[in-house]
């Protein structure tokens, strides 16, 4: 368990090594961008990952939409999701759906970019309300071949989120990038008789930190003309 | 600087394929020792042993300072019956049943935990761990004379 977690945060402080360094090579002196200013326009985009998951990766299907909005260097930013897994077990079968969304900021470090390319940081509240099966056998000595069935229905879980990435104009609106997640404290209120294996929009809660991402696609719809 | 890049991309990966070990060490029998003090063990001759919902008998004519008895799996309560030394004794349980899924290939198993005895004819006992453990030494301890 600690060299997991020595792991994680050598990982994390080398990404953040690697984004400082970065924007510092694009030479990024001036401050066009570093007050909060009126925004210029609302991205809205999806998750080419996860559709891609749905299409070829049978147990787990879902999809996500992504926006953002521009203040200067800071962009508000929210998700909402969907995200149902149907597995089969060794010894039984694990069904659960859910719809989640996550709210919070990055913060640009590409500050005098004028097409507006990000490098960014960041971080969300994610929330999540989703519906959990499960149904088992396991045979228990002198009771025979024990089977059951839990319900964990309306279950409700909320965590946070490190965020990292790019965001890169590909073409007029079009924008491709990615982010990465570093999910961390999940919290689930729901049945007692059951702990929850998967929460939709953060993953398995066996782990104390889980990593995501995100292969993402945008279309920005202008909210007032760029100079 | 790309070296370093290389190198947290991979660390990122090696974070995301960690898997939970396949271990189960949950059980549903509950470790009773018998003691005449805190350090001394007490050997009993059982005549029988009853176990609320089996037929079956345990530790018949069988002499222990230390007794494994399963409880029940679909319930959340067993009453445990001693019949030993010419005595009678019952002990009811309770506990708390949690289920928990590891992985796909290692499945699903049930936790037992919150050990609790709220009724026993035993005078003295002690409860030293409320989670049935497959390597837990003691979850209960009865003293007798």
């Amino acid at each position: 368990m600690q060299q997991a977690i020595l792991k994680y945060l050598l990982s994390s402080v080398l990404l953040l090594v690697t984004l400082s360094t970065y924007a510092q090579e694009e030479g990024v002196t001036a401050d066009s961008l570093r007050k909060i200013r009126k925004p210029t326009g609302l991205r809205i985009g999806t998750d080419l990952i996860a559709l891609g998951k749905t299409i070829f990766d049978n147990p787990l299907t879902g999809w996500e939409l992504n926006a953002d909005m521009d203040f200067g260097r800071y962009y508000l930013a929210v998700d909402y999701g969907s995200w149902s897994r149907k597995d089969s077990l060794r010894n039984g079968y694990y069904d659960s759906d859910g719809r989640y969304w996550r709210l919070g900021v990055d913060i640009n470090f590409l500050t005098s970019d004028p097409d507006k390319n990000m490098v960014f940081i960041g971080f969300r509240y994610g929330h999540s309300s989703f519906d959990e099966y499960l149904t088992y056998d396991t045979p228990v000595d002198d009771f025979g071949n024990i089977q059951t069935d839990i319900a964990n229905s309306n279950a409700k879980a909320g965590w946070v989120e490190m965020t990292t990435g790019l965001r890169v104009k590909i073409w007029k609106p079009i924008w491709m990038g990615y982010t990465g997640r570093m999910k961390l404290f999940p919290v689930v209120k729901g049945s007692d008789e059951i702990k929850t294996y998967e929460i939709p929009g953060y993953g398995k809660t066996s782990k104390a930190v889980y990593w995501g991402f995100n292969y993402q696609i945008f279309y920005m719809i202008p909210l007032k003309k760029q100079k | 600087m790309r070296f370093v890049q290389v190198i947290a991309f991979f660390l990122l990966l090696a974070g995301c394929l960690n898997e939970p070990d396949c271990i189960i060490t949950s059980t549903n029998l509950v470790k009773i020792n018998f003691k005449k003090d805190s350090k001394t063990p007490r050997e009993i001759t059982f005549t029988k042993i009853n176990v609320s919902g089996l037929e079956k008998d345990f530790y018949v004519e069988q002499k222990a300072t230390a007794v494994q008895l399963p409880v029940d799996p679909e319930s959340i309560e067993s009453t445990f019956t001693f019949y030993f030394e010419g005595r009678t004794e019952t002990m009811h349980l309770t506990y708390v049943k949690e289920s928990e899924v590891i992985s796909v290939n290692c499945g699903a198993y049930t936790n037992y935990s919150g050990l609790a005895i709220p009724e026993t004819t035993f005078e003295l006992f002690n409860i030293t761990n409320r989670k049935l453990l497959l390597n837990a030494t003691s979850n209960i301890e009865v003293f007798i004379e």
